[in-house]
């Protein structure tokens, strides 16, 4: 259990399972300020920019640019804590195995699919694999530019999640502005994603959050085929001096996508808090 | 240090209006294999608050000063020369 489950599980085990997260009430609060100057919350501010299509693309740039400052020497560190504390009070995920991406759909309702904003930035295509549930896709439909969406009952959502991990997708729930107020789940590839690859890159810890779990390879069970190693987005898997498939833990995401490319079933997830060296990576 | 110049007048990204976003051409972000480049709309409004251009953008500039080097796909593969890098 990561710290922001011991703060905001509510005895649901995860944040992102706690049912709080998925209603209105705390989306459309309103602290003191808002009250006096007659604005909408937070949350609903930063959704209506967000759905705007056609100038969402600019305060991304400025962020990745910012985000590049980490390298730099000296500051570099400082700047990854303002990063980290950002992340956690704007619009970042944890990765999810299948299993709670599926129990997440059952939680949340209003479900609709919108294009990929990273694959759309990066690479130029639409590609429809962002699923988005209330109240997110009500306050998109406000909005006039907003992203043309693809409306799914609960089953169809389920359906096409097991489609994306098919093809190797990671799951990830984002937060939006607080835990734990959850608003899409996203299936990333981490060659153009923009929120794994500061993480990868730069290591800011809060922009991509690690799963709960860590995969392990039952090693008399595995036959050596690679099909892991192909499947793994984060390089964490390797062939052993055995010749068996390691999984390195300070690396692993924990998303589960390995176990299923492996035929033999040799690949499990464990609870990273039970893991001694997993623990403290996140 | 590697710098990226990119030159709208060349490029002229054909742009839909209804997608609002670039349509067609982006073979530089289709091969940039770290996929450093992104598109993003120029500062200008048009009549109706929408973007009126759009620019190529480069981001992950320490990721550039490693990679970039060894590549220059996208300027190779530019079919206007709108795209030079310097170092």
């Amino acid at each position: 259990m990561c710290k922001y489950c011991k703060m905001h599980a509510e005895g649901h085990g995860k944040w992102y399972l706690n049912p709080r997260g998925y209603t209105e009430e705390l989306f459309y609060k309103l602290t003191l300020l808002d009250r006096i100057l007659g604005r909408p919350s937070k949350k609903v501010r930063d959704a209506l920019k967000s759905s705007d299509s056609a100038w969402y693309p600019l305060p991304i740039s400025k962020q990745l640019d910012m985000v590049d400052w980490v390298s730099k020497p000296f500051i570099g560190r400082l700047i990854r804590i303002i990063g980290n504390y950002i992340a956690l009070h704007s619009h970042s995920a944890q990765v999810v195995p299948l299993e709670d991406a599926l129990k997440i759909v059952d939680l949340s309702h209003d479900h609709a699919l919108y294009p990929c904003m990273c694959k759309r930035l990066f690479k130029g295509q639409d590609e429809y694999k962002c699923l988005n549930f209330a109240p997110l896709t009500e306050i998109n439909r406000r909005v006039e530019r907003g992203w043309k969406e693809k409306r799914l009952s609960p089953e169809e959502a389920k359906e096409k999640l097991e489609e994306f991990s098919e093809k190797g997708y990671v799951h990830a729930v984002f937060w939006w502005c607080e835990i734990p107020q959850a608003i899409c789940i996203c299936n990333c590839d981490s060659k153009y994603c923009y929120a794994a690859r500061p993480k990868l890159w730069y290591d800011i810890e809060n922009v991509y959050r690690k799963a709960e779990y860590v995969a392990e390879v039952d090693a008399d069970k595995c036959t050596s085929c690679g099909q892991c190693i192909t499947r793994c987005q984060f390089g964490a898997i390797s062939l052993g001096e055995d010749d068996r498939a390691t999984v390195d833990p300070t690396l692993c995401f924990g998303c589960g996508q390995c176990r299923f490319a492996c035929e033999q079933n040799a690949i499990t997830l464990v609870d990273r808090n039970t893991h001694p060296v997993a623990k403290k990576i996140w | 240090m590697v710098k990226f110049h990119y030159d709208p007048d060349r490029c002229d990204l054909p742009y839909d209006p209804r997608e609002y976003r670039p349509t067609k051409c982006l073979v530089c972000l289709d091969v940039c294999p770290h996929s450093l480049l992104m598109f993003r709309p120029m500062e200008e409004k048009g009549e109706d608050g929408a973007p009126k251009r759009y620019e190529i953008h480069m981001t992950f500039k320490s990721y550039a000063d490693k990679y970039c080097p060894d590549c220059l796909k996208c300027v190779e593969n530019c079919p206007t020369q709108a795209i030079r890098i310097t170092f």
